[in-house]
């Protein structure tokens, strides 16, 4: 069964340019995606089109069968590229807020990724560096059960030696049967945890797409090498 | 989800409105004290007659600052809590756009009515404060003796519309209070809606343009309206007067009822249909 579905999906900022153009995707569940491209293909506009903050231009996505709104956000759980705290709140309150919308968020599971990482969940969010932040929002995401996960961009603001922790943390922690998409320009570090890969190209189209193990099979090189190959300027 | 959302954005707001309503009332205390050092008539130093005007006029200052300082509180959580980083949060939680917008409406309209509270406490306590062991006998008798002689004055069936009269009175002081925090709203909303860049500035002008067009609007019903109809109303016997002014401020009510209503479904439509976040 596919988790998420777009179908001919096209979104533009300015009229006559789109982004995405008639996009069409399916991820079924049980996967670990790396929706991969250059900057500026679409990757975070198609995971804001599926999170609800975009409107799209023509095109339907459907999260567990359902449109975008209050039931498929309940389904999704979502890291954006920047912080979104409400900086007055200390780290267990914004727990506590998380607790109270999301009926699937495990709060024991978060306090323990909060001790692992060594964060202070009395501490103030305006009191935390922008990587501590990052990871608070990680683990606030990952602490979800939720069926479909929007990394983007999880490990761009860590430190190297975070990053193993935290795919370990995104891998171990997520519900077998939900589905995670990941973007990220640092293909070396991801591509060992993805089960699927899906190439976005400028045009907003899907220039390739595959299980990640059969390409690297195939091709007899890594994602990284792939993508440099394909994306060559 | 409404309770939950009204909890955190009155949570937001009163984070910082109680302190602005403690500093506003301890102004009025120091103001009222000071009045009543004036109005006793006593040699004092001079530093303290410096004081005493400086305390006077810092409440009243406390007392237009501090609805205007509610006001900047209410709005600027209703920007960035939608159309800052915050949004990102917000506008992904599991709930209705509706249940956010009714949210910041509710909140906002429990935070003016708690702030009509705290002004109307700053101007007793300066006034009781001000003229000291006379209040009750200069203030507070007059007041109830008028309105007692008012009720009494008047018959039974003018009692009923007087009554009809002051809740329609009241119904139109909410209505206009929803209308504006509505109109605030939908400014704020079409400022994202249309810019991605200096959001704030497009909303205030978006806002001085409507309040233009409103101002003008109001002053053409004055000028054709409310005078003619005024004109005809005092050439009636009052039997007919009374219930046809009655019958005016319900039309109001509904007139104004149906303007927010407008408002209400154009914000909603534009976040729902129209808001692109950056």
């Amino acid at each position: 069964m596919n988790i998420l579905e777009c179908k001919n999906l096209t979104k533009s900022y300015r009229k006559g340019i789109p982004v995405l153009c008639n996009l069409n995707l399916q991820i079924p569940a049980g996967k670990i995606v790396g929706l991969l491209g250059p900057n500026g293909c679409g990757k975070s506009t198609l995971m804001k089109l599926i999170s609800g903050l975009l409107q799209a231009d023509s095109g339907e996505i459907l999260v567990g069968g359902n449109p975008v709104g209050e039931h498929s956000k309940a389904l999704i759980s979502y890291l954006p590229e920047r912080t979104y705290f409400n900086s007055w709140m200390r780290v267990q309150e914004l727990m506590m807020y998380f607790e109270e919308f999301y009926a699937d968020f495990d709060t024991e599971r978060a306090f323990k990724l909060l001790y692992d990482l060594g964060i202070d969940p009395k501490a103030r969010l305006k009191s935390l560096s922008k990587g501590t932040k990052e990871k608070v929002q990680l683990i606030l995401v990952m602490s979800r059960n939720a069926k479909l996960y929007l990394l983007d961009e999880p490990i761009a603001g860590v430190d190297p030696a975070a990053r193993e922790y935290i795919l370990s943390t995104i891998v171990s922690n997520y519900n077998p049967e939900a589905s995670i998409i990941i973007t990220t320009h640092l293909i070396t570090d991801v591509e060992q945890v993805l089960d699927d890969f899906v190439f976005l190209s400028y045009s907003g189209q899907i220039k390739s797409a595959g299980n990640a193990e059969q390409a690297r099979l195939e091709s007899g090189k890594t994602l990284d090498q792939l993508f440099r190959e394909v994306f060559r300027c | 989800m409404l309770k939950k959302l009204l909890k955190y954005d009155l949570k937001s707001i009163f984070k910082y409105w109680w302190i602005a309503a403690i500093v506003s009332i301890g102004l009025s205390i120091a103001g009222g004290l000071a009045i009543s050092i004036t109005a006793s008539d006593k040699d004092v130093p001079a530093f303290i007659s410096v004081l005493v005007v400086f305390s006077i006029l810092f409440a009243i200052i406390g007392i237009f600052a501090f609805p205007i300082l509610t006001y900047i509180l209410a709005y600027v959580r209703y920007y960035k809590n939608f159309f800052t980083d915050e949004g990102y949060l917000t506008f992904t939680l599991p709930v209705k756009r509706s249940q956010l917008l009714n949210s910041k409406l509710i909140s906002n309209l429990l935070v003016m009515f708690c702030s009509g509270i705290v002004i109307f406490a700053d101007i007793f306590i300066l006034i009781a404060l001000g003229v000291g062991n006379d209040f009750y006998n200069e203030v507070i008798i007059p007041i109830s003796n008028a309105i007692a002689k008012l009720f009494n004055s008047i018959s039974t069936s003018d009692c009923i519309y007087l009554c009809l009269m002051i809740l329609a009175a009241i119904a139109i002081l909410i209505l206009i209070t929803v209308f504006s925090t509505l109109m605030i709203f939908a400014c704020i909303t079409f400022a994202a809606v249309i810019t991605k860049k200096a959001k704030v500035i497009a909303a205030i002008g978006i806002y001085y343009v409507a309040n233009w067009v409103i101002t003008g609007f109001m002053q053409l019903v004055y000028i054709f309206g409310i005078t003619s109809i005024g004109n005809l109303i005092s050439t009636m016997p009052e039997s007919v007067g009374v219930p046809t002014v009655t019958i005016m401020l319900y039309a109001v009510v509904v007139f104004l009822g149906l303007l927010c209503l407008l408002l209400y479904t154009l914000n909603y439509f534009m976040l729902d249909r129209k808001l692109n976040l950056a």
